[in-house]
């Protein structure tokens, strides 16, 4: 009789009780091991759709996705649900993070924040100011200029780029190289001239590549920089 | 031996036959060719002496080996803009232009390569 008794409350217990609980899902996310969570989470979805909200589910698995950059995996899953605001942002910024900027922007995004975010991310910083406060764009180099600038003298294109020493050394470079030449024709030896002329063009030249793109990597440094520090100011990691 | 070859035959037409294209070779290029032979050279005998000098890596030969056989005469553009940025002063620029990264027997070196100067 009272193996009866304890068998008819403990199944009932055993049977309703919360034991497929996301308590390890969630600690598997705090711990970073993010892909180990998704699929707990999955096997939540999968076990217990009676019990769960199982739309809280898919966005925490759709979120995650994002976190580690699987936005086409976070896509699938956030198509399964009913769009509504919270969905629609997900999708415009998973859609964002694939580059597709507009169907984002025309899309899915309602909010100013995400629209100028999406601007800043295709480096179109006047359009973005339309929507948020941001601070001035940086000064950009003209690759150009440092390419007349060492034309005029060697190294300058480089000074111009932020790069001083690099700029003197290579300076010191050419300059030495065609001194050398210079002396040695003087000198009536052709030879060495001729070879520390060789060298000296090469450098020049080189230089006048290097300046070049010396300008190039300072503008996607100074970009890259901005950009990073205007989306960590509009606090973006907190849609994700 | 007649069933025999008709058979061979019957199987031969039956069947398909994949022919494995033999692999285009590719074309012999004299100034890569002699650009690199410097470059062994060098490597093989003053790089040798000198020890690891180069702040950079890959170092500035290897940078140029990379760079020649990728992209031809730009390749040496690269090149000499790479030597005329390896000096000591080029730890001001790292871990903002260049990252820093611990090599196997060069210790800290700035990581450089050609596909940055495309």
């Amino acid at each position: 009789m009272n193996k009866i008794l304890i068998f008819l409350i403990i199944t009932p217990i055993c049977c309703f009780s919360n034991v497929l609980d996301n308590t390890f899902a969630h600690y598997l996310e705090n711990e970073g091991e993010i892909e180990s969570s998704i699929i707990e989470y999955k096997r939540l979805l999968i076990d217990s759709s009676q019990i769960y909200n199982t739309d809280s589910i898919y966005i925490k698995v759709s979120r995650l996705n994002m976190r580690i950059g699987n936005y086409k995996d976070a896509l699938y899953e956030l198509n399964k649900l009913e769009n509504n605001n919270k969905i629609n942002n997900l999708k415009g910024i998973s859609y964002m993070m694939l580059g597709d900027m507009e169907r984002a922007r025309n899309d899915y995004f309602k909010n100013d924040t995400l629209i100028g975010i999406s601007y800043i991310l295709e480096n179109r910083f006047n359009k973005a100011g339309k929507y948020i406060d941001i601070s001035n764009p940086p000064k950009l180099k003209n690759p150009y200029l440092g390419l007349a600038l060492s034309m005029i003298v060697p190294g300058m294109g480089r000074v111009y780029a932020g790069r001083t020493f690099d700029g003197i050394y290579s300076f010191m470079l050419v300059g030495s190289s065609a001194l050398s030449s210079y002396l040695y024709f003087r000198d009536n030896n052709r030879v060495f001239g001729y070879t520390y002329g060789v060298i000296s063009a090469l450098l020049y030249m080189g230089n006048l590549y290097g300046s070049y793109k010396a300008c190039e990597i300072y503008n996607n440094y100074s970009i890259d920089v901005y950009k990073n520090n205007e989306i960590i100011k509009l606090k973006f990691s907190k849609w994700f | 031996m007649v069933a025999q070859l008709i058979i061979l035959s019957l199987f031969l037409n039956t069947t398909q036959i994949y022919i494995v294209k033999p692999k285009k070779e590719t074309q012999f290029r004299e100034d890569k060719f002699i650009v690199n032979m410097g470059i062994k050279l060098y490597q093989n005998t003053i790089s040798k002496q000198q020890g690891e000098v180069c702040v950079f890596e890959p170092s500035c030969s290897h940078f140029a080996q990379q760079a020649v056989s990728k992209y031809g005469l730009k390749g040496i553009l690269m090149a000499i803009d790479r030597l005329e940025r390896c000096n000591g002063t080029a730890w001001r620029y790292a871990n903002r232009y260049y990252p820093v990264v611990e090599t196997k027997n060069r210790g800290y070196k700035l990581k450089d390569l050609p596909e940055w100067y495309e």
